[in-house]
């Protein structure tokens, strides 16, 4: 029995595969992530008056400062320059390492004032995981520049088990969002005026983001619809573990829970973007850019 | 893949369950490993409560300067937690409005936002009776005056 079980903890996690698909999601992540951010600056955070500073327990621990301006600057301009040439596969371990590193740093810092927020977390974890992974053995400038006249890379586990890490990154997350609905309120969570009011409350602004739309306060009028969206909410955030080992799941929950982080942003105000962009991970890009190249490539033959 | 490899990432996959699970039990969140609480708690109550911070202009009328171009890098929800906290908590309510406000006309002046200049800022507690489609939500019940910044000094008021 535990033999068996372990044999298939082995299967799942270190089954050999090419390294195309994980470096196109690599390619992908990193391309987006950096999107994104673009615009985004931290250096404001260094005049923020200590009034704020709530730090949390990582900045806590490691005595981890707010750093000058300038210096907030120069981290921004160089995470980004890490995000984009680790999208191009780059030196790509160092850009990954420099990705994560520096990640951590800006990412979390906002969240040591006020609040702190959930959207972001998912992506210091994946950076981390793609910071271990051997991510720049296909669709990379490493590969074209130095990696010339070296056999393609064997198929083998290195490249199956950072996707699916991704996977499990993402199924703790949301299966954790529905199992504290379930052990704070019960079912009454979901069969209550508890979604409707919240639909409701979200008109007057209470979140980090105004709503994108009115059809929150509009869909509170409807208690019984309500109480299917919470439904289907609990339903899709508890059983999203389901997609690491049903194949069928993974058409059905990973899409599911895009929309509802969708919907939220429509209804609700918060933005989830990058919880969106981790989804990328549950598509097989390999076959989509062999299914894009076959379609391709009769046009391209000469008539 | 090697040995060594394998138990590093077995490793790295035990940490990530147990760490996730350790958050779930004690409902906590350590950034980046959280307990995603995410709405879990019940709303029933047909009242809502906000900390909202509302602007004086010259001519000592308010205006409401609560949307995040006005705030950055702070939004919405940070900085009324952060208000509320410093308030409450700290009894810094008024140094935590002098340094929004200093940033709102300084980042005004830059051509940031192009929100009006103010003198001063006050926090408010807004309560509002839940009404259909939120018909009420610029005009809450009570509006209950908690902290009011310093005026901002002549010098700093350039046009």
């Amino acid at each position: 029995m535990m033999r068996a079980l372990r044999e298939r903890w082995h299967r799942f996690w270190f089954d050999a595969e090419a390294p195309d698909n994980l470096g196109l999601s690599r390619a992908l992540f990193y391309g987006l992530i950096l999107l994104l951010y673009l615009n985004e600056s931290w250096s404001e955070w260094s005049d923020v008056s200590v009034v704020f500073w709530e730090p949390i327990t990582m900045f806590k621990w490691l005595r981890i400062p707010v750093f000058s301006g300038g210096v907030l600057t120069l981290l921004s301009v160089v995470w980004k320059a890490s995000l984009l040439t680790a999208a191009l596969g780059l030196f790509t371990r160092g850009s990954a390492v420099v990705a994560c590193a520096i990640g951590w740093y800006l990412l979390g810092l906002p969240h040591n004032f006020g609040k702190t927020h959930h959207f972001d977390a998912l992506v210091a974890l994946v950076l981390a995981v793609l910071m271990l992974a051997r991510t720049g053995d296909a669709y990379s400038l490493d590969r074209r520049l130095f990696g010339r006249g070296r056999p393609a890379p064997e198929p083998s586990g290195e490249y199956r088990w950072p996707v699916r890490a991704t996977w499990l990154l993402m199924s703790l997350v949301f299966c954790s969002a529905g199992f504290a609905k379930l052990r704070n309120e019960g079912l009454a969570w979901v069969f209550s005026d508890n979604m409707a009011t919240k639909l409701l409350q979200h008109g007057y602004n209470v979140a980090s983001h105004e709503p994108l739309s009115d059809i929150g306060p509009w869909l509170a009028q409807y208690p019984a619809l309500c109480s299917l969206l919470a439904l289907v909410t609990v339903v899709v955030e508890a059983a999203y573990p389901l997609a690491l080992v049903s194949r069928r799941a993974r058409w059905i929950f990973p899409p599911a829970m895009c929309g509802l982080l969708i919907g939220i942003r429509l209804f609700m105000g918060p933005t989830f973007p990058q919880f969106v962009i981790c989804h990328l991970f549950w598509v097989r890009w390999d076959r989509v850019a062999a299914a894009i190249s076959a379609r391709v490539r009769p046009r391209i033959v000469p008539a | 893949m090697r040995g060594r490899r394998l138990v590093l990432v077995n490793g790295l996959l035990a940490f990530l369950i147990g760490v996730h699970a350790y958050e779930n039990a004690i409902q906590a969140g350590h950034w980046p490993f959280c307990s995603y609480p995410m709405y879990a708690e019940m709303e029933t109550e047909r009242v809502v409560t906000v900390f909202r911070v509302f602007g004086v202009r010259h001519d000592g009328s308010e205006a409401a300067v609560h949307k995040n171009e006005f705030i950055h890098p702070f939004d919405q929800a940070r900085l009324a937690d952060g208000l509320e906290n410093a308030h409450f908590d700290r009894s810094s309510g008024v140094e935590a409005l002098n340094d929004v406000l200093e940033r709102y006309e300084r980042r005004r002046l830059e051509r940031e936002h192009d929100g009006p200049a103010l003198v001063r800022l006050r926090l408010y507690r807004l309560t509002h009776q839940l009404e259909p489609l939120a018909g009420n939500a610029d005009t809450p019940e009570k509006r209950e005056l908690l902290a009011e910044s310093d005026v901002l000094a002549q010098a700093e008021r350039l046009e």
